[in-house]
């Protein structure tokens, strides 16, 4: 029927009133208020970064870990707030009075002892006897999967609180496509054919 | 009708009035103010009375005059000392150099009860035990660091320092490390798919 464009205009302009025709026609925009021009912008802190929060787990896969000093650990190991150990312990099931005998004797007390249990085990019957054990020797203990023990351990550690972990390398993973990107990333060169 | 007179009589109340204020004012020593008369004359009869006395009180008494050269105002005002530097009890720091964190992350103790250690001296002869365990025996270390026998034998048997092994050629991108058959197969979640285009018919 308005084949022409500026008879539609001319049509708007008889049945809306003016203002909304204005509003059509004229490009507005607003400035954000969540932004005021650098002012004040927020950051975002990686706590695996920071040098001086000591040493953290970048990374776990089923052979070992990956420290934040770029040193790649292989097998179970017991970390510090600055140094680390291997632990030679292959499952949670070996978890003993005997394995956990060095963090009952040092000295000052350790505040907390995260141990990770590899993956993620419905049966958690082999729990009550760390627990018993540790409480004994007046130790406070967190046990975990390995996948959430390695988040706890580090956020425990840029505390600065004297944090042990006891950690064991999980036995399957569930990978997403973005790990498996960064894997190949820094194994290889995405854009070079492998032989 | 107060204020239209004002206002005409002003004027003339302000006539040069800035040449007569500077002519008061530029004058060496200003003229007393006439006394009342019945003060004027009160005045005169006590001249009249007794003239010495008044003649005195007119005249300087250099007595007088020399005694007030004599009136200085002096001040003493003792310097105060910090009372905390003197108290040898306790006194106040003198380092004052920066707080170095320490090298494990936590402050060591001056003490150590028996039956503990520290951790550089658990890694020390963690270390040491390993490298020569002949040099560095359970009996040894359980005399050196007073710790039982049986916990020093867990510890060496599940505690190890590790072997740092470092990449010859460090340009190439790091190698998997790993075990070259690998033991444990990565899982992958396996997520219903939607179908593209017609629903699957039943057979």
């Amino acid at each position: 029927m308005y084949s022409n464009p500026l008879l539609k205009v001319a049509k708007k302009a008889v049945i809306n009133p003016v203002s909304s025709i204005l509003k059509r026609t004229i490009y507005r925009s607003t400035i954000r208020k969540c932004y005021d021009g650098g002012q004040e912008r927020t950051t975002a802190t990686i706590l695996n970064k920071e040098e001086d929060l000591g040493l953290m787990i970048d990374g776990y896969s089923e052979v070992g870990f990956r420290l934040n000093n770029n040193v790649t650990v292989l097998g179970s190991m017991l970390i510090f707030p600055r140094s680390v150990l291997s632990w030679t312990v292959d499952d949670i099931k070996d978890v003993s009075d005997e394995s956990l005998a060095l963090l009952t004797i040092i000295e000052p007390k350790i505040d907390i002892i995260v141990i990770g249990t590899g993956d993620k085990m419905d049966n958690v019957s082999y729990s009550h006897h760390i627990f018993h054990f540790l409480r004994k020797c007046n130790l406070s203990v967190e046990i975990l999967p390995t996948a959430q023990a390695c988040p706890t351990f580090n956020f425990l550690n840029s505390e600065g609180r004297f944090v042990v972990g006891a950690m064991i390398p999980p036995k399957t993973i569930l990978a997403s496509d973005d790990d498996i990107l960064r894997m190949k990333l820094r194994y290889q060169n995405l854009y070079e054919l492998n032989d | 009708m107060g204020k239209v007179l004002s206002r005409v009589k002003r004027p003339f109340q302000n006539f040069n009035l800035e040449s007569r204020v500077h002519k008061i004012i530029s004058q060496e020593k200003p003229v007393p103010a006439p006394k009342y008369e019945s003060v004027q004359l009160e005045i005169e009869r006590l001249m009249k009375d007794n003239p010495e006395e008044f003649q005195e009180m007119v005249k300087k008494n250099e007595i007088l005059d020399k005694h007030l050269k004599n009136v200085y105002v002096t001040s003493k005002s003792e310097i105060l000392k910090p009372s905390g530097s003197t108290n040898v009890v306790k006194p106040l720091p003198l380092n004052r150099s920066s707080y170095e964190d320490p090298v494990f992350g936590i402050v060591e103790p001056e003490n150590v009860p028996k039956g503990r250690v520290t951790l550089p001296n658990a890694l020390q002869f963690i270390t040491n035990h390993h490298a020569n365990a002949a040099k560095c025996s359970v009996g040894h270390i359980c005399e050196k660091y007073v710790l039982p026998e049986e916990t020093v034998r867990n510890i060496l048997k599940y505690c190890r320092t590790f072997e740092v092994y470092v990449p010859q050629n460090k340009n190439t991108k790091a190698k998997y490390a790993g075990p070259s058959i690998r033991r444990i197969k990565v899982v992958t979640r396996k997520f219903k798919e939607i179908n593209s285009g017609e629903p699957k018919t039943e057979k």
